[in-house]
């Protein structure tokens, strides 16, 4: 039923948890590419479902869309937003400039 | 015939467009390389882990459109899927530089 949700909460949970991500360190920056990526998660995602590029076992969805984008889908750009800056700034942190 | 790389053209079309972003204002490749493309794969690294798990679990699955190449690198994951989580994380990447640019942490 929620499998899809399930998923993607636990995973991110994990993600973050691995990462350590405090929510100190989410800024003005991150909430803007946040806003930007759901508005593109919007249009491609919804692309790609209606040119039938990716499928899905309705019954493991929620059924809540955005059109025709399942809205677990979004979970994608949300977990992004994080994810990809700790991972840059751990970098940066590493070579010690 | 050549509809098939209708997907994998538009996602490179992305990466493109954001490469040029990144080159005009020297956000993310062109300020760090190595941290730029290691930051890339291992993000890119999750991103599949994730995917895989999803396509394990048969929630989502590949759709065989004709915009797309049949070619998968495992059940379910098209080639254009590693593209597209590329896509994903660079843009993330090179959007947030440029909005911590602009709105620096004060």
């Amino acid at each position: 039923m929620a499998a899809y949700l399930i998923l993607n909460l636990v995973f991110s949970l994990v993600v973050l948890l691995v990462l350590r991500v405090r929510i100190a360190q989410l800024s003005k920056a991150h909430l803007y590419t946040l806003i930007a990526l759901l508005l593109l998660t919007a249009v491609f995602d919804n692309c790609i479902v209606m040119l039938s590029i990716v499928g899905y076992d309705v019954s493991k969805l929620l059924h809540i869309y955005i059109y025709k984008a399942p809205v677990e889908d979004f979970m994608y750009p949300l977990l992004g937003v994080v994810l990809v800056p700790a991972i840059w700034r751990k970098l940066g942190a590493a070579t010690n400039e | 015939m050549m509809t098939n790389y209708l997907y994998l053209i538009s996602l490179l079309v992305g990466l493109s467009g954001m490469a040029i972003i990144d080159w005009r204002y020297k956000l993310a490749y062109w300020h760090d390389r190595r941290r730029t493309i290691l930051t890339i794969v291992i993000s890119v690294g999750v991103f599949v882990v994730w995917d895989l798990l999803g396509i394990g679990l048969g929630i989502f699955f590949h759709g065989d459109s004709k915009y797309a190449l049949p070619y998968r690198l495992l059940p379910e994951f098209p080639i254009e899927e590693l593209f597209f989580l590329t896509l994903l994380c660079y843009c993330t990447l090179v959007l947030f530089q440029g909005a911590s640019k602009r709105w620096p942490r004060t």
